[in-house]
């Protein structure tokens, strides 16, 4: 219990850095807010009142807090282009992004979990140097190529799917699924090969106790062995990358949903770059920073929860 | 070997068993040309120390010996009869799971921690003789009562790391025995139990075996364990069997003087006090690099210069197998 | 298993010796031929990788431009050269910041324990609490992207885990005999940090290094990718790919050669690092 309250404690100074740096990061150009919103007609005058009057005068700490309160309580300002409220443009746009980060970790899986059964059935064996060739040649493609590459072939060239867009649930099931599917692949298709290795090297050390030798003594044929008695014991560290995974998931969603222009929230945060339009920017990025620590703190919490010999380790290696 | 009253009919057959490893230093040959007979109900105890390819031996006969760890298994091996290496594999895994049954030396590895004790032992049943789930969980609740685990019903719902050693180990016989097999292994059964618990084990398995009538092999380290245990016995040292007889004949005159000085190395509860433990001096032979004589020789205490140049070969007397060129208690030449 | 049947087991699966790859060759023919192009970009009299030729727009490979022409007219041959140039810099560079402070902070880390790890750890916490991508883009967005920015941005990325294998690696090393017999003589930490730590960290850093070289190379293609990278007329691997994704349908090569050149490179730094990483760091062998 002592060691929990200790987690919770680091949790909430790491989410206070990170939105502070956040806040730094975003607001230390000098160039001006307000020469932004008035454009380069404005007169001076203008410009010092505006200032004036969103408070940009202030020191950065005082800015900050200020920002904090108000984000504390859900608010976290509006666009300068839209004037939408962030909170809200972000919630409209989570469920995209979350639609296409849970089928990449769907495909991911859906294909490392196979092909690493099949790899160790007979290590070394065929089946297994190819796979792990295909891994690694995977492994070794940017997403955004694999983007590119991917419409190219099933949009451009043969024209099964659509190369852009996102068509949401309520207008089909299927025509969402077909938007998704390309975008979901990106990410998927480079995901499952480290998923795959590591599930096969558990499989393997797994495959040497004992009571797998019990199980093929009962006469089990090996694809049994295999499913019912290897998989579980192994599937431990698994669980623990994918949760390590979706920092890099999260970076790839914002690729992704820019070459396929899914309306999720890394693209909302790229739109709100290229507009200049500051807070929209910082409550973007502090909203995914803050998501990411959490998520990661939940997986550690998981992972202590499995594992207690994890209580005492303090620096993750 | 021992001849019991009524010939009963041979369930086993091993035919010049080998077993080697090829390994970044060369082949190692784990087993050397290994023959024995096994008869419905007897217990063969096959002793040896770490090393003497005792266990690989065994796991090679029923096929379990590392999986594509570059191993190279020869000789033959008949189970009632039948070729088992020349078996389709579908056909062996039906006899091993059915005719054959395997207990481990250590239940804490052995048993699948991640698994209820009453789903391991019902698999086989359910597999191997078709029982539904529901007739192989009630079947494995009465297993468990049969090895003398209390709240049966209790148990079968719980994990192997809910239970201690000795009841682990339970579990695991009761899992060997659950198909009722003909054959029962048992690599080093209690090697990794407790003292006081080792011969509740051991008594268990005799029990089993004499109430259903199978064959046991007993493999073991510890000569004292097949001691009481066994009807014949099976010494084996570097891969090879260097003695066979029946266990009386063992213990009363021992003809290998690496047997003799295993006996030698048992404490006795009638040694006068603080009588220093008889150990064999040296350590056993580097299985990859064979030299040509025998491979107790740099060991024994009657060594001679023949020992170094020819390795003796086992020499069958009447029902007795011996591989020395100067058995003991017998002049040479081979008159007792 | 009984202890010796699996010692044998042991024996028998610690396998063959890795075969001399042949397939080396490849993928270090090419790195080789990256590097080398990359040197002599200047001097080998390659069209000028901005001028724009609105006529010439384009073109698929020919014998006049060998990689084709793209959007805005310009030579593609020479904008891959050049652009493997920025990509090389960056991807060297920006690891090299990253183990000149991550090292010293993970050294720092391992060897004096206690507070000074604590705030060690908390700032590579903090730092690992971004997305990287989310932090890089955030970083060259509004610091302003050049050359050095974005090799800046890449660098401090890299700062975590360079610090995590320095003080891993250190901390073995710390409490081994030969430092405790120097801190006896009387030796200084900072002596004993740099004469008899940092020696030994010397492998697993390059190790480091060479892994972190294809990341962070894929890295700045995705920030250039988005635009956030690179700034315009300098030529990116990831800048082209962008720029030739509006014409896949009609001139699908203004995109897919950068992108094939990209891979391949990547792909040959992965294979080379890998089999450096096996003969430097035995241990690791690939997952």
């Amino acid at each position: 219990m002592q060691w929990l309250a200790r987690q919770m404690v680091r949790l909430v100074v790491v989410l206070f850095c990170v939105t502070l740096l956040t806040y730094m990061i975003v607001n230390i150009l000098p160039g001006d807010v307000a020469i932004v919103i008035l454009g380069s007609l404005a007169t001076p005058e203008d410009i010092a009142g505006l200032r004036a009057d969103l408070g940009l005068d202030r020191p950065m700490l005082v800015r900050y807090f200020d920002w904090l309160g108000s984000a504390l309580s859900g608010d976290l300002g509006r666009s300068y282009r839209s004037g939408e409220p962030v909170v809200q443009a972000i919630l409209d746009r989570l469920p995209v992004s979350l639609q296409l980060m849970v089928m990449a970790q769907v495909i991911a899986l859906g294909i490392a979990v196979p092909v690493a059964l099949l790899s160790v059935r007979r290590p070394g064996g065929l089946f297994d140097r190819i796979s792990a060739s295909a891994a690694f040649g995977f492994l070794a493609m940017p997403n955004f190529m694999l983007g590119i590459v991917l419409i190219y072939l099933f949009s451009v060239t043969f024209d099964l799917l659509p190369a852009t867009g996102f068509t949401p649930i309520s207008e089909g099931l299927w025509e969402n699924i077909e938007s998704m599917i390309l975008p979901s692949l990106t990410l998927g298709l480079i995901e499952w090969t480290v998923l795959m290795r590591v599930l096969r090297s558990d499989l393997l050390t797994t495959l040497k106790e004992d009571f797998i030798l019990l199980a093929r003594a009962k006469g089990l044929p090996q694809w049994r062995v295999l499913i019912q008695h290897a998989l579980r014991p192994s599937s431990f560290t698994l669980i623990t990358i994918l949760g390590l995974n979706i920092g890099g998931l999260i970076g790839g969603a914002v690729i992704v949903e820019q070459i396929f222009a899914l309306p999720g929230v890394g693209r909302l945060l790229l739109g709100g770059i290229f507009n200049r339009d500051l807070i929209l920017v910082q409550g973007t990025v502090a909203f995914i920073a803050v998501g990411f620590v959490v998520i990661n703190f939940l997986v550690d919490m998981l992972y202590a929860v499995l594992d207690p010999r994890v209580r005492h380790v303090r620096f993750r290696s | 070997m021992s001849v019991p009253a009524k010939s009963p009919a041979t369930l086993l057959s091993v035919r010049n068993a080998q077993v080697s490893f090829s390994t970044a230093r060369g082949p190692l040959r784990a087993v050397d040309g290994v023959s024995f007979d096994l008869h419905e109900g007897q217990t063969l105890g096959i002793v040896g120390e770490s090393g003497s390819g005792k266990s690989v031996l065994v796991r090679s006969l029923i096929g379990l010996v590392g999986a594509g760890a570059g191993a190279g298994v020869a000789g033959q091996v008949l189970f009632e009869g039948r070729d088992l290496r020349g078996l389709p594999p579908r056909e062996f895994r039906k006899v091993l799971g059915t005719e054959i049954g395997i207990v481990f030396q250590d239940p804490m590895t052995s048993l699948n921690p991640v698994m209820k004790i009453g789903r391991q032992i019902g698999e086989g049943l359910r597999l191997n003789r078709g029982l539904d789930a529901k007739a192989a969980a009630r079947r494995a609740v009465e297993l468990l009562n049969e090895v003398g685990i209390p709240e049966p019903e209790r148990r079968a719902g719980q994990y192997p790391h809910e239970m201690s050693g000795g009841m682990r180990q339970r579990v695991a016989i009761a899992i060997a025995i659950a198909c009722a097999p003909k054959l029962l292994i048992a690599d080093e059964p209690t090697t990794a139990l407790d003292v006081t618990v080792q011969r509740q084990i051991l008594d268990l398995l005799q029990g089993e075996q004499r109430q259903r009538g199978m064959a046991m092999i007993l493999i073991t380290h510890d000569l004292g364990v097949a001691a009481g245990r066994s009807d014949d016995i099976m010494v084996m040292y570097a891969g090879r069997a260097v003695e066979t007889a029946a266990t009386r004949e063992i213990f009363r005159s021992p003809r290998m003087p690496y047997t003799e000085a295993l006996l030698r190395s048992l404490p006795r509860l009638t040694d006068p006090t603080h009588t220093r433990l008889s150990a064999i001096p040296g350590r056993p032979p580097d299985l990859a690099r064979r030299s040509a004589g025998c491979a107790f020789g740099p060991r024994c205490l009657y060594r001679t210069e023949r020992c170094d140049t020819d390795q003796p070969a086992l020499t069958m007397d009447g029902g007795r197998g011996y591989a020395c060129f100067y058995p003991r208690g017998m002049e040479p030449g081979g008159t007792a | 298993m009984s202890a010796s049947a699996a010692k044998v087991a042991a024996i028998a699966a610690a396998g063959p010796r890795r075969r001399w790859p042949w397939a080396l060759a490849l993928p270090l023919g090419w790195l080789l031929l990256v590097v080398f192009l990359a040197i002599t970009a200047d001097w080998i009299g390659l069209p000028d990788p901005s001028a724009q030729e609105l006529i010439l727009r384009r073109k698929p490979p020919s014998a006049e431009f060998l990689l084709g022409t793209d959007n805005l007219g310009r030579d593609m041959l020479s904008r891959v050269i050049y652009g493997a140039r920025t990509s090389l810099i960056v991807g060297i560079c920006a690891p090299i910041l990253g183990f000149l402070i991550g090292g010293a902070i993970g050294m720092s880390a391992g060897y004096f324990r206690g507070k000074v790890d604590m705030l060690a750890v908390g700032f590579i916490d903090i730092l690992l609490a971004f997305p990287s991508l989310v932090l890089a883009l955030t970083f060259t967005a509004y610091l302003g992207q050049s050359l050095f920015n974005v090799t800046l941005a890449l660098g401090i990325l890299s700062i975590p885990a360079a610090a995590r294998v320095a003080r891993a690696n250190t901390l073995a090393w710390a409490n081994r005999d030969f430092v405790l017999a120097a801190r006896t003589v009387g030796a200084s930490d900072w002596r004993i940090l740099t004469r008899e730590i940092l020696p030994n960290l010397l492998p697993p850093m390059f190790a480091f290094w060479l892994v972190a070289i294809s990341v962070i190379i894929v890295a700045e293609g995705a920030l250039s990718f988005l635009g956030l990278g690179i700034p315009a007329p300098q030529p990116s691997w990831g800048g082209m790919i962008a720029d030739g994704r509006e014409a896949l349908d009609v001139a699908p090569y203004t995109a897919l050669i950068p992108a094939a050149v990209m891979f391949a490179t990547v792909l040959s730094l992965n294979f080379v690092g890998d089999m450096v990483r096996n003969m430097v760091d035995p241990r690791r062998s690939a997952l």
